[in-house]
């Protein structure tokens, strides 16, 4: 090392120019773009994040549709020609893989990125570099699983991948080893994320907001955080064995040389079963956002839904083994984790009959989002209620593997989780674009993919207890008509399905096409999100509101007489800005972007493709996320003045002190 | 469309599969809500009043939904409605009264789980055993004084009527599921692990099943049949299965067997299967009972024992009919079925299909792994002329 | 920007990587070389990056700096800026551990090796960051920058791995009963002191500091007893085949040995079986199955070679487990499978066992 042993050089004492020193020496310099794609690639805005989050989910969830279509299409008639069996196989394991780790949580992950600072009064999440690493993480891991199908075939194994199946001797392409090292990579993404957002949450809200007056929203979702710091640790050990067990020969699954293949089953509904809560608890806290509003009342019962997902959060952990009822554990654990999913039932059916006493007394404006959402209540019941019937284990015997449960589960997950993401594009739309999407379009969309929901997977429940079997390449004459009939009606469904999400993608294009046309307030919304222009500033807000109740917007515009008790308007949304951009924050705290989260981030997939393909490939990935590590740690706290291109003045934009 | 029509296609949905289910009679042989033995009735008696209560529970909250979006939407009148934001009596109300209701369905559920994994003892247990992608069976003990020691068989799980039969079910190779909707509920066969379970059936019939965990590339194409017979065609069945095969008369099926011997016998048992084996030292040839040795040939180690092929009706994975259909429809089917049936039943077509190219006609990985083993049965690239030899030895096997 | 020591270690790196690709192209199996050139290249890049991080220590940096210290605070100018340093006696302990190794033990070497290392690089970085500036604070801050990156992960995973031997040590030393009370009464003592200190309207530290020190002090403590007491035996009702995980769910039947015949057992070829073994005669016995084993060669031939299977000795009243897996029918005289019960060696009973075909 170039160290030169000597003196500390006297200093002139003489006035000389003070000589601002540059902190960004050379290689170490922070990116600056605002605009351009250098601006999105080196972001660690969450409002940037969250939107990258939201659109590459979306990609993956076109991708994941298109693999349900082709299913559905060889579903269609008895003994479809149009897949393999090796290809539909392969099909339905990467359908649910990219539906449930590639859609619905990186789109929750897109809402909460972008609306949980918003919602308590933050200018950014707690670890802004983090926050970047997480979605760099997500999407590379998310492109890292879709590289198999170049390289030696899609996984085949099931989005379970069931011991001994994934083994290397009944799976032996390497889509197997992609499944496991990517989840492995996004799971990573989850945890990071669930911590940052979890910190955020507990100590960067707005002055005021005690923990019961936090939107609710927020409230959902920090309890998915909680959720997923414990639950991601699970699958993540049981991926990495089963990764050590396919790559360097261990024997943690193989039955062969005496594994018991359950382990396998309870480490994965261990995690399976609360990353159900993971995938719905953001719907339902937006729909807890969006009835309210149209409605023009408070959520009712607040404490007692805050409380119910709570206690989702705590009795989620309890019922993992009714999805082995069938698998061989002894009558006692039966009989206990069927007691346990039935109780579960409760704080789920608390929450609807709250909304639904929201909605009670109101003045409900059809909005698309408040469709959404009442669609939610609707189609979710459905799906809770069927959920009951497999409760009970010794019915579960006979349905479980069926297309009875395939219907129950795709009525939570499309009905309930992806119905609430829909709901809140509607809603959120003209606050983070500063656009409104169409609500013509958006009705379409709305009762097309109703209708395509419930042509879709209705049938399945009759399919299902006709005895159509889950996971079967064909359906076959000898199942009955009912079997055949109705599969045919659900692949017409489906394809209705698409045509709906095809309106939404068309709203999509139209909405941008158009003009800025979204007033401040365009919903006469409740909470603490509104306060702040649309699209938000870079810094969110001007200055940060105390908090002072639950819907603190509403309070806000409106107060009571006092004379006749009667609530009326007492201030415009622009008249609440106005206020705010006068009172300024003089200087504004912001982390400036940086180059590292993307390059770490980067070398994980090379370890991945290292350990399947060459040792020394991983050794290169291992070193680029070591520099990328050292970078990030080295890398200056704040970009220089000098460092903008023309150097800015102004407020300096400054890391918090972490992350 | 306005919500009341969005609502009612939901409840007509729900209603039409109600009345579907109700309608759905013996034109779905899986069909799960038409018990034909003991315990799928225990089921069945449990879960049709637990469907019938979310049924009502879903049209009262669809109900409720219906009278709200109705009667409280926005007439264009500016005033606010009351800001109501809770009564906590009520919350607490229906907090425990969804609790109250499930404890009460919880009861008789948890008694039923019990009920239902009781085993009894008839003198006999049927070990079940899934590997891809067919099922065997053996049975140990004996009934009504016949033994039952020894008895394999596949495809085909035959119990005499009115008899719990205890199962014991496991697996060779990865996990599969023993479902016959009939007759109870489905029990996984899992490697390393036997799991007890029970079949019973009314009735004598034929019940269709199906594996219903996934087990690989021909998931769909395991199914399986319990056949229940009366007890004195039981017998008879029993005592036929017992026997070793007898060596043909026919040259035809004589020849049949030397290719059988030399081609299909390296994985397929065939119990009384002899060769003549020359000693090398001494010259002289005695005759030896071939022995399968599917443990070096397969992953799973195990091959269909064919001894009886004829006593069966289906054959890979119960998959392909082994039978002509005008034979099997014939009334005196159900007699002949005991004891094997002739030779002029056979569905060529598909058994010679099959002998030609096995994984044309099922998918399977039937290419050397490698541990130079197969999972299913390979294309054996028979010529012509032995797949006629091996047909007319195999329908001699009763 | 680039400074010429960082060209210097940029062009060290980018050969290292050059001949790894090279050598990953040339050669198949070996990898130790390449293993050298990814280190040399990781190495050579990261003091690149340091050395260009301070502009190879430049003095116009350095006078930049301590024009902006002056700014920021009054300093006494030209004041000596060395920090009492600790490292010349942790190099000294390290060389020493490297000499009693050297006739000790290598273990001990290796340690003292890794002593002397890192005393090499914080002595060098200590040195060079006390003559930066004459700001002693904005020195030690230098330090940190260049050294908190490397010292928190190393320091991390040493008492990680510290934390989990002690854990095992003492797991390992106490019986089952006893770790339960532990773990009870550990819990409860945690949960109390973390309630107490709670309550507390105002933490001091020298409390916290206490209350840490005491329960690092215990934890050492107890590991210290634990690797002095060594692993206890663990009472287990079964004995025998380790393999056997879910052995209740794998249990086939149940074998009583009494001394007499044994009955036949029918088993099903292929899959693994699980005997529950009880014994009821007086003399401690064991339950030996006596099966086959397929064994593949290199050459990919299989046979299948004899293969004993047992439970293990077992007391009077005790019960124990077998497990097996029989690969082939025992249709032919030279598959027999049989099973018996030993008394020291001696077979007392024996019985068959039937694979059907």
């Amino acid at each position: 090392m170039a160290i030169v042993e000597k003196p500390p050089t006297p200093l002139e004492l003489a006035p000389a120019p003070v000589v601002v020193p540059r902190q960004a020496f050379g290689l170490y310099k922070r990116p600056v773009s605002t605009t351009g794609w250098k601006s999105w690639l080196f972001t660690v805005d969450h409002k940037k994040l969250g939107i990258m989050y939201g659109v590459a989910a979306f990609v993956f969830f076109i991708i994941g549709g298109i693999e349900a279509l082709l299913i559905r299409l060889q579903l269609a008639r008895p003994n479809g020609t149009i897949l393999s069996a090796q290809t539909y196989n392969e099909l339905f394991t990467t359908h649910a893989t990219t539906m449930v780790f590639l859609f619905v949580m990186p789109m929750g992950a897109a809402f909460w990125n972008y609306f949980i600072p918003l919602q308590i009064g933050a200018r950014d999440v707690a670890f802004p570099r983090i926050n970047a690493l997480g979605f760099w993480l997500f999407l590379f891991g998310g492109l890292f699983f879709y590289l198999s199908l170049f390289l030696g075939g899609l996984p085949d194994c099931g989005w379970f991948c069931y011991a001994p199946n994934s083994g290397a001797v009944f799976s032996p392409t390497n889509g197997v080893d992609f499944w496991a090292i990517a989840l492995q990579i996004t799971g990573i993404a989850s945890l990071t994320g669930s911590i940052n957002i979890i910190v955020t949450v507990l100590n960067m809200r707005a002055p005021g907001m005690t923990l019961m007056k936090m939107p609710i929203f927020t409230w959902m979702v920090l309890v998915v955080q909680f959720l997923l710091v414990f639950a991601i640790p699970v699958i993540s050990v049981a991926l990495f064995l089963l990764t050590f067990q396919r790559v360097f020969g261990a024997t943690f699954f193989d039955a062969a040389a005496g594994a018991d293949p359950l382990l396998w089953q309870h480490l994965f509904w261990i995690f399976g079963h609360p990353e159900v809560y993971i995938l719905i608890l953001p719907s339902f806290g937006i729909v807890s956002e969006i009835l309210p509003v149209f409605s023009r009342k408070p959520l009712f019962g607040y404490p007692f839904v805050v409380f119910s997902g709570a206690a989702i959060g705590f009795m989620g952990w309890g019922v993992w083994a009714h999805h082995m009822f069938a698998s061989g554990l002894g009558p006692v654990s039966v009989a206990v984790f069927s007691a346990t999913t039935m109780f579960i039932a409760v704080p789920t059916g608390v929450k609807i009959i709250n909304w639904i006493a929201t909605m009670w007394g109101g003045k409900i404006r059809f909005t698309t989002a408040m469709l959404f959402s009442i669609g939610l209540i609707v189609e979710f019941t459905i799906g809770g209620l069927s959920g009951v019937t497999h409760a009970i284990a010794p019915s579960d015997w006979q349905q479980t593997d069926t297309y009875h449960i395939v219907a129950h589960f795709h009525y939570v997950l499309f009905g309930g989780a992806v119905f609430g993401i829909f709901a809140g594009f509607y809603y959120w739309w003209p606050k983070m674009f500063g656009r409104l999407l169409d609500e013509k379009l958006g009705k379409w969309n709305f009762w097309l993919m109703v209708l395509g929901v419930n042509l879709t997977f209705a049938p399945m429940h009759i399919s299902g207890l006709a005895g159509q079997s889950r996971r079967n390449y064909i359906i076959d004459d000898v199942q009955g008509p009912w079997v055949t009939s109705m599969n045919l009606i659900a692949t017409i469904g489906a394809f209705v399905l698409a045509v709906g999400v095809l309106i939404f993608i068309i709203n999509v294009v139209k909405t941008a096409r158009g003009p800025r046309n979204a007033p401040l307030d365009p919903w006469d919304a409740r909470t603490y999100e509104w306060m702040t222009t649309s699209p938000p500033k870079e810094h969110n807000f001007d200055s940060i509101p105390p908090v002072h109740s639950i819907d603190e917007f509403f309070h806000r515009k409106y107060a009571e007489d006092h004379d006749t008790g009667e609530i009326r308007k007492v201030a415009t949304a622009e008249e609440i800005m106005a206020e705010q951009e006068a009172n300024a924050d003089k200087h504004i705290h912001l982390p400036s972007p940086s180059y590292w989260p993307i390059v770490l981030a980067s070398g994980v997939p090379v370890i991945g493709l290292g350990l399947i393909f060459s040792v020394p490939l991983a050794i290169v990935g291992g070193v680029i996320v070591l520099l990328g590590a050292y970078g990030w740690a080295l890398e200056p706290s704040v970009a220089d003045d000098t460092d903008f291109d023309p150097p800015a003045g102004g407020p300096s934009k400054e890391l918090s002190t972490v992350g | 469309m306005s919500n009341r029509g969005r609502r009612a296609v939901a409840g007509a949905a729900i209603a039409a599969g109600l009345v579907l289910l109700a309608g759905c009679g013996d034109s779905s042989p899986l069909d799960t809500w038409n018990p034909k033995g003991v315990d799928a009735q225990k089921i069945h008696d449990l879960q049709w009043w637990v469907f019938a209560i979310a049924g009502i529970v879903g049209i009262v909250v669809f109900a409720v939904v219906a009278v709200a979006v109705v009667k409280f939407r926005d007439r264009g009148d500016d005033r606010l409605p009351k800001q109501v934001h809770g009564a906590p009596k009520l919350e607490v109300a229906w907090t425990i009264a969804p609790a109250v209701l499930l404890a009460g369905i919880a009861v008789p559920t948890l008694a039923a789980v019990f009920d239902l994994t009781k085993q009894d003892d008839p003198g006999f247990e049927i070990t079940v055993i899934g590997q891809q992608w067919w099922w065997e069976y053996q049975y140990r003990g004996s009934y009504n004084g016949q033994s039952l020691d020894g008895i394999v068989t596949s495809g085909e799980m035959v119990i005499p009527a009115g008899v719990r039969v205890p199962l014991r079910t496991t697996s060779r190779d990865v996990i599969h599921s023993w479902w016959v909707p009939a007759l109870n509920g489905k029990r996984d066969a899992v490697p390393n692990r036997f799991h007890d379970w029970n079949i019973q059936a009314f009735e004598p019939g034929d019940h269709l099943g199906w594996c219903t965990e996934f087990c690989g590339l021909s998931h769909a194409n395991m199914r399986a049949h319990a056949v229940a017979l009366t007890p004195e065609n039981f017998v008879a069945w029993a005592k036929n299965q017992q026997k070793p095969a007898a060596k043909p008369t026919d040259p035809t099926a004589l020849q049949g067997m030397g290719v059988f011997a030399a081609q299909c016998a390296r994985c397929h048992t065939v119990k009384g299967l002899t060769q003549t084996v020359k000693d090398p030292t001494t010259g002289v040839e005695t005759e030896q009972p071939v022995i399968a040795a599917p443990d070096q040939q397969l992953v799973s180690g195990a091959a269909p024992s064919l001894t009886h092929l004829m006593s069966r009706t289906s054959f890979a994975g119960a998959i392909y009919d082994l039978k002509k259909p005008g034979c099997t429809n014939d009334p005196a089917y159900d007699q002949a079925y005991p004891t094997g049936t002739a030779g002029n039943c056979l569905n060529r077509a598909d058994m010679e299909s099959w002998l030609r190219n096995a994984p044309e006609m099922k998918p399977m990985y039937a290419q050397l792994n490698d541990d130079k083993k197969y999972r299913g049965m390979p294309a054996l690239g028979l010529s012509e002329q032995q797949i006629d030899l091996l047909v007319a030895y195999l329908v001699t096997l009763k | 920007m680039f400074t010429t020591g960082f060209k210097l270690y940029g062009v060290l790196a980018l050969v290292g990587l050059l001949a790894a690709f090279v050598q990953t192209l040339s050669v198949t199996d070996e990898f130790v070389g390449i293993w050298v050139y990814l280190g040399l290249t990781a190495a050579a890049g990261l003091v690149g990056g340091m050395v260009v991080y301070y502009r190879d220590a430049g003095t116009g940096t350095l006078v930049a700096r301590q024009l902006r210290s002056v700014e920021a605070e009054s300093v006494t100018a030209n004041a000596p800026a060395v920090t009492p340093s600790t490292w010349p006696l942790i190099g000294a302990l390290g060389v020493g551990l490297t000499a009693i190794g050297l006739v000790e033990n290598p273990f001990i070497t290796t340690i003292g090796l890794a002593v002397v290392a890192g005393t090499i690089v914080e002595w060098m970085v200590q040195g060079w960051s006390d003559r930066a500036t004459s700001d002693r604070r904005y020195n030690a801050g230098l330090r940190g920058r260049i050294l908190h990156p490397l010292e928190f992960p190393v320091l991390g995973a040493l008492v990680a791995g510290f934390v989990i031997y002690a854990f095992s040590r003492i797991m390992l030393a106490i019986n089952v009963t006893i770790a339960l009370v532990l773990f009870c009464v550990v819990g409860a003592v945690i949960l109390v002191v973390a309630a107490v200190l709670a309550r507390l309207k105002e933490l001091s530290r020298p409390l916290l500091i206490g209350v840490s020190v005491i329960g690092v002090g215990l934890f050492v403590a107890a590991a210290a007893t634990g690797i002095a007491l060594g692993p206890v035996e663990h009472e287990t009702d079964f004995v025998g085949n380790q393999r056997a995980v879910a052995m209740k769910a794998n249990t086939f039947g149940t074998v009583t040995m009494t001394g007499s015949e044994l009955p036949t057992l029918t088993v099903p070829k292929g899959t693994e079986i699980g005997i529950l073994v009880v014994n009821e005669s007086p003399e401690p016995s064991k339950l030996v199955v006596k099966g086959r084993r397929v064994v593949t060669d290199a050459s990919g031939n299989s046979q299948l070679v004899v293969e004993e299977f047992t439970s293990g000795e077992l007391a009077r009243d005790k019960k124990g487990y077998v497990v097996f897996r029989m690969p082939r029918a025992s249709d032919d005289k030279d598959f027999k499978y049989t099973y018996e019960q030993q008394v020291e060696g001696r077979t007392v009973a024996a019985g068959l066992i039937v694979v059907p075909s």
